[in-house]
């Protein structure tokens, strides 16, 4: 810390930032009860972003040495020297309360108390659950572990020092034989340590897995069209994050997305208010973003109308708000971008089995698969398991479901919210230029949507 | 010390704590300029290293990496990866790779790069900006040029000792077009050369421009059945992860692939050739060696709809008693794994125009966003920057349709290939027809 203090203080520019980050990575996968991967990873140095004249220069070096440091920053001044002369439009920065601090989660177990050989027996022993199961023909099983320290000063006065780690684990099932072959994947991750296994037991990920795999392979294709359909929290996570929550990052809206121009107007229904929270102890848990700015709750719509964007310090001063504390950067050697952290639907007033029983016809999806959104709102995600409702009964389950449609117009669909709040997106991460850990997800609401079959 | 010298070292270090080691190594220097809403965004330079540290004991693997060439931090870095195959079970025929006598594959580096500097790099992205502007209604959403030397090597403890430098160019693009309140369907281009001379990225700006141009004001259509033609982005959205993972030998193995019993069987149509082509010269994706020290090869795959070849890395070849096909891919932060290098399909004589000319009702797809599972090849999801045809003819672009099949189950329906191409990372793809599919709107 005091090394790129005085770093800051060195600088000739008007402001600079430095960021140490160590990240230590360790991974494990297994497959069909072979170890495919067992890597250790230290990833670290310290990443210097500078303001000159109104444009951005950035480098980085993989040491904490103070004349390797100067040189790093002399670097980045130079490099924003040669941009301002071609930049159009200056950038100037939104002004911030500094932060200062010590910042970290609440972890009841870390992971470094649990060696390396209890962390592959415990994938071996999942693995061999899975293939113990009849009509399994193949089996995957990740676990990884990314735990960070970061350092971050900046020339405006914030300081902070900042600890992370976000397990994940993936229990995955092939079932069949020949040309037809299902897989189903069961995966969780989250900000915490070893305690991630007492909110998502193996054993559980493992008959679930096993057992989807197995009657998805028997089940049938949608007809496909417009369904009114019941989405799980984790449903509900991926439309908030991919199909609305990239729109509302103020960089794409500025860019030309949707809802550049719709800052208070209706674009849900009056049950849905979404928020992105870097405070919520999720798999999108950040305190402090990576410019030291305070991470505060956004409240992206507000009963249907869109209250908010997600800003870096650039873009606030642009549309002239506060900074939302999005400015997230993956590694040291990478520069911060606006990203989303926590994103979700706040719960309503229905159980979930009153959703279920009020819907004449339609789908009960669960499960966020892939996803992918453009800035028009349009997206498609893959659903890992769908019912048939009928006259409010649950019935076949279905495969290879995809829901595609314009996000705001399935939110204005919404017509039933439950009362319930969960988050199940924490595993994988988004990509955006760079990768990010977040988190998403919601109550279990009902909406009309297009359901993709064959 | 250079890289060679530093990565025999470490193997040196792993034999005397009694486990086998390959190590591999890489030094970067790069600079990248990043654009923004039609802008400079940031320009950055910085010099990274690293190495990946893998080491045997019996059959039993550890893998360690650090992003240092220092010695004492690559040192600590390979005592964990020596530790970790001491505590980890053992995996059957995981060796290390064999030397073999490496292609010689010119081109791969331009001394020109040594004079390019910030400044140059920065005016080839304004130039870049300035072409897409030529269209007011079209603009950048992001972008990124990257100009780097970027070197590479490998040691082993089988006697595998290969370093290689190489100059690589390259850039992206994501362009929408917006008129009044109308957003178009995103439009992504990517470009790349190892020539300072042959950088053509004001021609990437203009022809994204153009596409991006070309999806406003869709209009809706009905459900039909006619003609697809997939252009490149779709082709890579669509087809190749879940081809290329049924091609390698260890998901083969592993009963997750449905290609594992039709080597010598027809698998696409006879149009269709698809290899790994990873010592073309001069291209961009070449190297003469792959993530294990194996000689890369041209690896044809598929040849005239004929599923030639699988994939193999020194695991999975070991397991069959074949010889590697140098298709070991990943970066020095991970275990070498199968992938390709620079997958190719190959182009015919048959212009694009033709084709079009040819469909009586279609569409021609830009980009598709929706599954495509790699293990069944079972996909759904939504057509994006298409263009409807009718009696031949490009009509308008389309708002919200679908298509959903099997991968499987169209290659060998392509009727035809076209002779334009376009570079993706790791992959040249063409235009490919598949006729009789349903649209569903």
């Amino acid at each position: 810390m005091d090394i790129i203090e005085k770093l800051i203080e060195k600088s000739p520019t008007g402001y600079t930032e430095a960021r140490f980050h160590k990240r230590e990575k360790n991974q494990i996968i297994l497959r069909k009860g072979e170890l495919e991967d067992i890597t250790s990873e230290i990833y670290q140095g310290v990443g210097i972003r500078v303001l000159h004249e109104g444009a951005w220069g950035f480098s980085s070096v993989n040491s904490t040495d103070e004349s390797l440091l100067e040189e790093a920053l002399q670097t980045a001044v130079k490099m924003a020297k040669a941009a301002s002369r071609k930049k159009k439009k200056k950038v100037q920065l939104q002004k911030i309360t500094p932060v200062t601090g010590k910042f970290e989660p609440d972890i009841k177990d870390p992971l470094s108390n649990h060696s390396l050989e209890e962390k592959i027996e415990l994938c071996v022993e999942t693995d061999k659950s899975v293939r113990s199961h009849k009509d399994i023909k193949s089996s995957f099983i990740y676990y990884q572990e990314l735990v960070d320290s970061k350092c971050i000063v900046t020339s405006d006065g914030s300081c902070i020092s900042l600890s992370d780690s976000k397990p994940q684990f993936y229990v995955g099932a092939v079932a069949g034989s020949g040309s037809d072959l299902v897989s189903y994947i069961d995966a969780f991750g989250t900000t915490a340590g070893w305690e991630l296994f007492e909110k998502s037991p193996p054993e559980a990920m493992v008959e679930k897995a096993a057992s989807l795999a197995q009657q998805l392979l028997k089940a049938k294709y949608p007809k496909g069209g417009k369904a009114t359909v019941i989405l799980d929290p984790a449903l509900v996570g991926l439309l908030c994050h991919e199909a609305v929550g990239h729109t509302m990052e103020a960089d794409i809206a500025l860019t030309g997305a949707v809802t550049r121009d719709k800052i208070g107007e209706m674009v849900a229904s009056e049950r849905v208010t979404m928020v992105d929270s870097g405070v919520i102890q999720a798999g999108g848990w950040i305190p402090v973003d990576d410019e030291g700015v305070s991470c505060k709750d956004v409240t992206l719509i507000e009963k249907g109308v869109l209250t908010g964007f997600l800003h870096n310090r650039e873009t606030a001063f642009i549309m002239d708000t506060e900074p939302t504390g999005n400015a997230r950067a993956w590694e040291y050697d990478l520069e911060p971008l606006i990203r989303m952290r926590t994103t979700y639907i706040k719960e309503g007033d229905w159980k979930k089995e009153e959703i279920i029983e009020n819907t004449k016809k339609g789908y009960l999806l669960k499960g966020a698969g892939s996803g992918q959104a453009d800035s028009n709102a349009q997206f498609m995600f893959q659903v890992k398991e769908a019912y048939t409702i009928e006259n409010g009964e649950l019935g076949n389950l279905l495969r290879s479901v995809t829901m595609t449609g314009n996000a705001f117009d399935v939110l204005k669909t919404v017509d039933a919210v439950g009362n319930t709040l969960d988050f199940d997106m924490g595993f994988g991460g988004c990509g955006k230029g760079q990768p990010a850990k977040v988190d998403g997800g919601g109550p279990w609401l009902r909406c009309d949507v297009l359901v993709g079959g064959r | 010390m250079d890289l060679l010298g530093t990565v025999e070292d470490v193997v040196t270090f792993c034999e005397n704590r009694g486990a086998e080691a390959e190590v591999s190594g890489i030094k970067t220097k790069e600079v990248i300029v990043a654009m923004e809403r039609s802008d400079i965004k940031l320009c950055i330079k910085q010099n990274t290293t690293g190495v990946g540290i893998r080491t045997l004991i019996g059959n039993s693997m550890g893998f360690a990496s650090c992003n240092s060439l220092d010695e004492r931090i690559t040192t600590e870095t390979a005592e964990k990866a020596v530790s970790m195959s001491r505590k980890t079970p053992p995996l059957p025929f995981c060796t290390l790779a064999s030397p073999g006598r490496l292609p010689d594959v010119p081109g791969l580096y331009d001394p020109e790069i040594q004079n390019i500097d910030e400044e140059d790099a920065i005016s080839i992205a304004h130039n870049m900006i300035t072409a897409i502007r030529e269209d007011p209604r079209v603009f950048i959403d992001s972008g990124e040029l990257s100009i780097s030397v970027r070197e590479k090597a490998i040691s082993t403890s089988t006697g595998i000792s290969a370093a290689e430098k190489k100059s690589r160019l390259s850039w992206l693009l994501i362009a929408i077009a917006r008129e009044k309140d109308e957003v178009g369907s995103f439009e992504y281009e990517y470009g790349c050369t190892t020539k300072v001379k042959e950088v053509y990225a004001e021609e990437t700006a203009r022809m994204i421009a153009e596409k991006a141009a070309a999806n406003l004001h869709p209009q809706k259509i009905e459900s039909f059945s006619g003609d697809i033609i997939l252009g490149p982005g779709a082709v890579v959205d669509l087809i190749v992860d879940p081809f290329v993972s049924s091609v390698n030998a260890n998901n083969v193995y592993r009963g997750q692939s449905v290609l594992a019993q039709k080597l010598t069987e027809e698998v696409a149509s006879d149009v269709v050739t698809i290899r790994d082509h990873a010592v073309l010269p001069g291209d961009f994706n070449a190297s003469a060696f792959d993530r294990e020290g194996t000689p890369h090869q041209n690896v044809t795959i598929v040849e005239n709809g004929v599923l030639t070849q699988f994939m193999y890395d020194s695991l999975a070849a070991n397991r069959e008693n074949v010889s590697p096909t140098g298709n070991a891919t990943g970066t020095v932060r991970e275990i070498p794994m199968i992938g390709v290098t620079n997958f190719v399909v190959d182009e015919t004589s048959r212009a694009l125009d033709t084709i079009v000319e040819e469909a009586d009702t279609g569409l021609l797809i830009t980009r598709y966003s929706g599954t495509a599972e790699r293990i069944s090849g079972d996909f759904s999801g939504a057509v994006k920057g298409a263009q409807y045809i009718k009696s031949g003819e490009i009509q308008h672009p389309v708002k919200e349709a679908a298509i959903a099949g099997n991968i499987f189950e169209i290659l060998p329906r392509i009727t035809d290939v076209s002779e334009e191409t376009l570079r993706y990372p790791k992959m040249v793809l063409p235009y490919m027809k598949i006729p009789e599919m349903q649209i569903i709107v």
